[in-house]
């Protein structure tokens, strides 16, 4: 007897999409090989006065990928963060040694133009901080600090900030309305439009979500997946659970040094230093 | 031994969902004494008992996954605690599993038409000591956290292999023998491969113990022994 022909139908796949396009597939040592650096720093130290607020940090900020600054208050995270646009510069008795590299220059040469590098460098605060204007004149400000006043331009890049930041639709017919008038969720949003309006290339975002209810969090959330792919974006955070959703890698500090930084599953299932075990299973801090 | 948690009302969760798959474990542990026991005594009252009893097993392991549900979504675990909370749900269902293999020793004994050989009994004792030494040894390895102990553990299930194959071999060589004991034999050999089954399991959770200690599986290839019964 002849054996059954076997069945020629090809076998359909039981997955029906491809998981990496999701882009939330774990990240392979291929993945991390492609990426490029955009900040840096070398033996940074940070004194306020006396007091040193950052020892030795060497931290390299991936491009395009979302950078979570996590540890207890006071370990350093906002400072280090404010060196990256140079904030600190504003504080009379800050004084810094050491390197912050933007695509491999010295922010802190002489030369630097540090309006300029506000523009490349954009920075969201933890409290929503819209200008008393119009929401349109919230995001056109840093483009007429600029210079620029042509209209149809203006209303171009007023238009793609807000739908970058997911508010154009909110917001769209009322663009005349005061942007204090907004909710603290979308007051927010129309803080990272004004920054994105300027196309910078990193936004360094202070405790983002900390004044926002749990639907305004997930916004700004979802916002940062969707602007990854164009700007780089290094988050501080002080929930723990919000740096292991949004970010690819994670820095733990604690007390002014950088103890482990990582690729965000490594450092949040199985972190190499034990105060980072320590601390993010909550046993100190 | 860890540091306790800022929240010690964590730690009492942890602990809790330590204790129920403890008691998971000595459930299951008796469940497979008492079965080999009922086996080789020719008791089908005391099988009955094991089987009956087995319903405790299925309530801790029930037990155990809504505890460690519950903990993940109070929790948000991290690190070392959530490897610890994921792996008590994977020891739990290998415990329960150990336990059905009992729960069948102890029912296909009730249908052996006669007290089994003594030669064959004494692989079967051997087995399910084994069985039990194995699992003591993974358990003490897992509330001691202890991952050289499941190493040692993982490595220790060649020796029921190789028992495995020699009863299996005598049985089909019985079977030959005598077409009158086939229907007895064949019960035992499914008895013969469940506790071979069950000491797999036990080295599946000396796995989970290793993972939950280190944060890394246990490399390479288990040590077996090849014997002509399938695995």
């Amino acid at each position: 007897m002849n054996p059954v022909a076997p069945n020629n139908t090809p076998r359909k796949p039981h997955h029906a999409i491809d998981i990496r396009a999701l882009g939330r597939a774990p990240v392979s040592a291929a993945d991390n090989a492609g990426m490029v650096t955009c900040l840096e720093t070398k033996n940074l130290n940070l004194y306020y006065g006396a007091a040193r607020a950052l020892i030795n940090v060497n931290v390299t900020i991936p491009r395009n990928r979302v950078t979570a600054f996590i540890g207890p208050s006071g370990c350093g995270k906002s400072t280090l963060l404010r060196c990256f646009n140079r904030m600190n510069d504003l504080v009379d008795i800050c004084r810094i040694d050491g390197k912050v590299l933007l695509d491999d220059s010295d922010i802190y040469e002489r030369s630097v133009r540090v309006a300029e590098l506000r523009r490349r460098v954009g920075m969201v605060f933890q409290k929503p901080n819209p200008f008393p204007k119009s929401i349109f004149e919230n995001v056109a400000y840093g483009l007429r600090i600029m210079g620029v006043n042509d209209k149809k331009i203006l209303m171009e890049t007023v238009e793609r900030a807000l739908r970058s930041a997911a508010l154009w639709d909110e917001v769209k017919d009322r663009l005349d309305s005061s942007g204090l008038g907004l909710s603290g969720g979308q007051q927010q949003r129309l803080v990272i439009a004004r920054a994105i309006a300027l196309e910078p290339e990193v936004l360094l975002l202070d405790e983002p979500c900390s004044a926002l209810d749990p639907i305004a969090t997930a916004r700004i959330e979802e916002l940062m997946y969707e602007l990854k792919d164009r700007y780089t974006i290094v988050i501080v955070t002080h929930s723990m659970q919000q740096a292991a959703r949004v970010s690819d890698f994670t820095a733990f500090m604690h007390l002014g040094e950088m103890v482990e930084f990582n690729d965000t599953d490594t450092l949040f299932t199985n972190p190499v230093e034990k105060r980072t075990s320590d601390y993010i299973t909550g046993r100190f801090g | 031994m860890q540091e306790k948690h800022t929240l010690e009302l964590f730690d009492l969760d942890l602990m809790l969902l330590r204790e129920i798959v403890h008691r998971l474990a000595d459930q299951a542990a008796e469940e497979l004494e008492r079965a080999v026991q009922a086996l080789l005594e020719n008791d089908p009252a005391l099988a009955r008992k094991v089987v009956a009893s087995d319903l405790e097993a299925d309530r801790l392991h029930e037990m155990i996954h809504h505890h460690m549900t519950i903990v993940l979504a109070r929790q948000q675990a991290m690190a070392e605690d959530l490897r610890e909370i994921l792996a008590a749900g994977r020891i739990a269902t290998c415990l329960e599993r150990l336990a059905d293999y009992a729960k069948n020793t102890a029912r296909r004994m009730q249908v052996l038409t006669m007290k089994v050989d003594e030669d064959v009994a004494a692989q079967f004792l051997w087995m399910g000591a084994r069985v039990g030494a194995m699992l003591s040894q993974v358990m003490r390895a897992y509330r001691e956290r202890d991952a050289g102990e499941a190493n040692v553990a993982w490595s220790s299930d060649a020796e029921l292999d190789r028992v495995y194959g020699e009863l299996f071999a005598h049985l089909l060589e019985r079977m030959q023998r005598d077409s009158s004991s086939i229907g007895d034999a064949t019960q035992l050999l499914f008895i013969a491969k469940g506790l071979e089954r069950a000491g797999d399991h036990v080295t599946n959770i000396a796995e989970e113990v290793y993972l939950m200690v280190t944060g890394k599986p246990l490399q390479g290839p288990r040590p077996k022994v090849e014997t002509i019964a399938p695995h």
